[in-house]
């Protein structure tokens, strides 16, 4: 979901610009890192990661002026998951530990050779698998060093932040309520104030209650209070 | 991500919750209309809030529903619960966001922000020159709604680390919480 959708999600992060904003040398690095279609014939590869055109999804080769608007370095993050179906997992796990046992006479195969058919039908579906892309975008004032970025799931945040990472030598520090206190305009006193803060129960304290029925200690013999 | 940076980020998370319950008790106290430094919004609580448990107490309780949410929300405030999540609106005049805020995180999820206006863009160039139009002026709003709750955090963390804080800020949101939906 892109920042343009009718209904966004924004992660907010922090990486400081480069000293010296050199647009060529920043595109040649974000073309370095784009988005390639992985070879699904090779390997069980659950993830593919990067860079595309924010204006067009499909562009992998970008320039200066695919990505520069104004004070904003803005880009598309492509980030796509391959998996296996669970319920086919089963089935064929199940198909395949049938035929085994018929071949051999037997009724039941032993654990590590269950555990072995699992991981040989995992793998080959896996090859089979298709790819679900899931698109983002990745906006960088270059003048404050925020990043938005517009996607909430975990695995496709830390793809983008290792790519972010690789790409630009600097790792997109995820604006969390400790960390923000330093970046909406606090002084250092106030901002260490802060941090050092324990949670605050915010429910009423009862007042202790006092009754007049309840024993106290130490418990006086009947005869004494007489 | 580093083991210690999600360990901050757990053990931190109360100053987001309670910065969240400090922005709804604001809303209410206030009526919603906040003015900083000539600066007008009005901010209103949506349909949708997430309570969530500190310490030991794990479990979180929703409430959702297009009527009055306060008494579950005071039920579970009451029960040592603070707002995780919330859904708000900012308007500013004729201009209006809707989010649900992730107090926790500080993430901005389902914003919608002001629409955008109409354009008729008929070759390639002017297609790609009105999406660099609608990128900035759309980028500006996200900016706006941020900038509104930025200025409220900055706000509260000065309330929170401030002497007030022990005597008058939390004794009132204890006493807010007390007679919330009762």
């Amino acid at each position: 979901m892109g920042v343009l959708s009718a209904s966004t999600s924004v992660v907010r992060l922090i990486a400081a610009p480069p000293a010296r904003i050199q647009r060529e040398a920043l595109a040649a690095a974000v073309s370095r890192h784009a988005f390639r279609e992985p070879d699904l014939e090779l390997g069980d590869r659950r993830e593919s990661s990067g860079w595309v055109g924010i204006h067009d999804p499909l562009v992998t080769e970008l320039g200066p002026a695919d990505l520069f608007v104004q004070h904003y370095l803005v880009v598309g993050f492509r980030w796509d998951l391959r998996a296996v179906p669970p319920k086919l997992l089963w089935l064929e796990r199940r198909r395949l530990e049938a035929e085994r046992c018929a071949e051999r006479g037997v009724e039941r195969l032993s654990a590590p050779e269950r555990k072995e058919i699992k991981e040989e039908v995992a793998q080959r579906l896996m090859t089979r698998a298709l790819p679900v892309p899931r698109l983002f975008d990745c906006i960088w004032n270059l003048d404050t060093g925020r990043v938005y970025f517009t996607g909430k799931v975990r695995a496709a945040r830390e793809a983008f932040s290792e790519c972010f990472r690789q790409t630009f030598g600097v790792v997109p520090v995820p604006l969390i309520p400790y960390l923000a206190a330093e970046h909406v305009g606090l002084d250092a006193q106030h901002v260490e104030t802060l941090r050092a803060v324990e949670p605050a129960s915010l429910v009423a304290e009862e007042a202790p209650r006092v009754r007049d029925d309840v024993p106290r200690l130490p418990l006086e013999p009947e005869e004494a209070r007489e | 991500m580093k083991e210690d940076f999600l360990a901050v980020v757990e053990q931190k998370r109360f100053l987001g919750r309670e910065f969240l319950t400090w922005l709804v008790w604001t809303i209410e106290e206030g009526g919603g209309r906040i003015e900083r430094d000539g600066d007008i919004v009005e901010l209103q609580l949506g349909d949708r809030l997430t309570l969530a448990g500190t310490g030991a107490d794990k479990a979180r309780l929703t409430v959702a529903g297009a009527g009055d949410l306060r008494a579950e929300m005071g039920a579970g405030l009451r029960r040592g619960k603070l707002l995780d999540q919330a859904r708000l609106a900012i308007l500013r005049g004729e201009r209006r966001w809707e989010l649900s805020l992730d107090g926790g995180l500080l993430t901005y999820d389902g914003l919608r922000c002001p629409a955008l206006g109409p354009h008729d863009a008929a070759s390639p160039e002017d297609r790609r020159a009105a999406f660099e139009n609608d990128l900035y002026l759309r980028l500006a709003d996200v900016d706006d709604a941020v900038g509104v709750l930025d200025r409220l955090f900055a706000e509260f963390c000065r309330a929170r680390g401030g002497s007030s804080w022990r005597t008058r800020t939390l004794p009132a949101l204890r006493l807010w919480v007390d007679q919330l939906g009762t």
